[in-house]
């Protein structure tokens, strides 16, 4: 039986949708049967971050509404065997599906993959209650922004009161010099005042847009993004994982980019 | 005064994380800061009556699912 693991962050441009791809990549990189599902219907994005955009024939509200059967409606990832995605309705709204069907569906998914991931919509509403009913698990992503932090403490708070027992916690786009100059919240900040388990941290790294443009997971290039999402997919895994020193002081990380971008 | 300003000027973190302090609390609880204060003196006054208390080691902490009265009493 497989791992239902909503991701979800209130506020919208976070990075649920990029951390949903990348730790479906990471996942599957490390042998895991992995379904990622986008459950924001009717603004459908994570086919586009992961680059099968073109290959879309049917989509969830299909598989709900009994249209097709659920094989026809997963896609294979290009580059991961044991990836597969289930894509959102581009022209259905949110009243399409309801909490007691995506139950269902996570359920059925549950007993082939080892993880399913929900890529869960911005909001409160509708919504973001079909992403969570399936989930066992919880995966809170936040900016080190005040209108962020204040966003994911109130889904916190509405995961708990829906028995969502294990949290977890993605802090995304650090600035390792604008946190030492005073004018960023530290990674120790904000999980001090969200007070959840800390699975990862994520540097603001240009590689994640260049990643993004091609339709290929970060986790591929070799960035500290990279690197610090195949982290988080080995904590998720159970893994105890270091984690990464993100002070590049404009030095190595630096000159490693500068080596890269070369290739 | 380009001087005078560098030196003076407070960690914007620390704004922000005065701020989110209120914020979160207010939402949590669902309630306006004002009336949290008054929430946390009016708690103060009815302990008061009944167990020593000083402004100094009362406290009320507000978590997402927990109001927490807190004594800071003597440690033996």
């Amino acid at each position: 039986m497989g791992e239902v693991i909503v991701i979800t962050s209130g506020k919208g441009g976070v990075g649920k949708t990029t951390t949903t791809a990348n730790i479906g990549a990471g996942l599957a990189r490390l042998n895991k049967k992995v379904v990622v599902i986008d459950t924001d219907l009717g603004l459908r994005n994570l086919d586009v971050v992961m680059g099968l955009e073109n290959r879309i024939v049917y989509n969830l509200v299909d598989v709900i509404e009994g249209n097709c059967r659920m094989k026809q409606a997963l896609i294979k990832d290009k580059r991961y065997e044991t990836l597969y995605l289930l894509p959102s309705a581009q022209t259905r709204d949110k009243t399409a599906i309801s909490p007691g069907q995506m139950k269902k569906l996570t359920e059925e998914l549950a007993e082939e993959y080892d993880y399913v991931l929900l890529d869960c919509p911005a909001g409160i509403e509708q919504g973001f209650q079909n992403a969570i009913a399936g989930a066992t698990r919880a995966i809170v992503v936040t900016t080190p922004e005040v209108s962020a932090i204040r966003d994911a403490d109130r889904i916190i708070g509405l995961l708990e009161k829906n028995q969502i027992k294990k949290l977890d916690l993605i802090i995304n786009r650090i600035r390792m010099d604008m946190v030492k100059r005073g004018d960023m919240m530290s990674v120790e900040d904000v999980s001090e005042i969200l007070a959840i388990n800390l699975l990862g941290v994520l540097p603001d790294d240009e590689q994640v847009v260049v990643g993004t443009n091609q339709g290929e997971p970060v986790i591929e290039l070799d960035s500290l993004a990279g690197k610090a999402y195949y982290n988080i997919c080995q904590r998720i895994e159970g893994n105890d994982v270091p984690f990464l020193n993100l002070d590049t002081n404009g030095g190595v990380f630096k000159k490693l980019t500068r080596i890269f971008k070369n290739h | 005064m380009g001087v005078f300003e560098t030196k003076k000027k407070t960690s914007s973190v620390l704004v922000a994380k005065d701020r989110l302090k209120v914020l979160l609390v207010s939402d949590r609880v669902n309630c306006t800061p004002d009336a949290l204060e008054k929430i946390k003196l009016e708690l103060y006054k009815t302990i008061s009556k009944y167990i020593d208390v000083t402004p100094e080691n009362f406290d009320v902490q507000i978590s997402r699912t927990n109001i927490h009265i807190k004594i800071t009493g003597e440690e033996s």
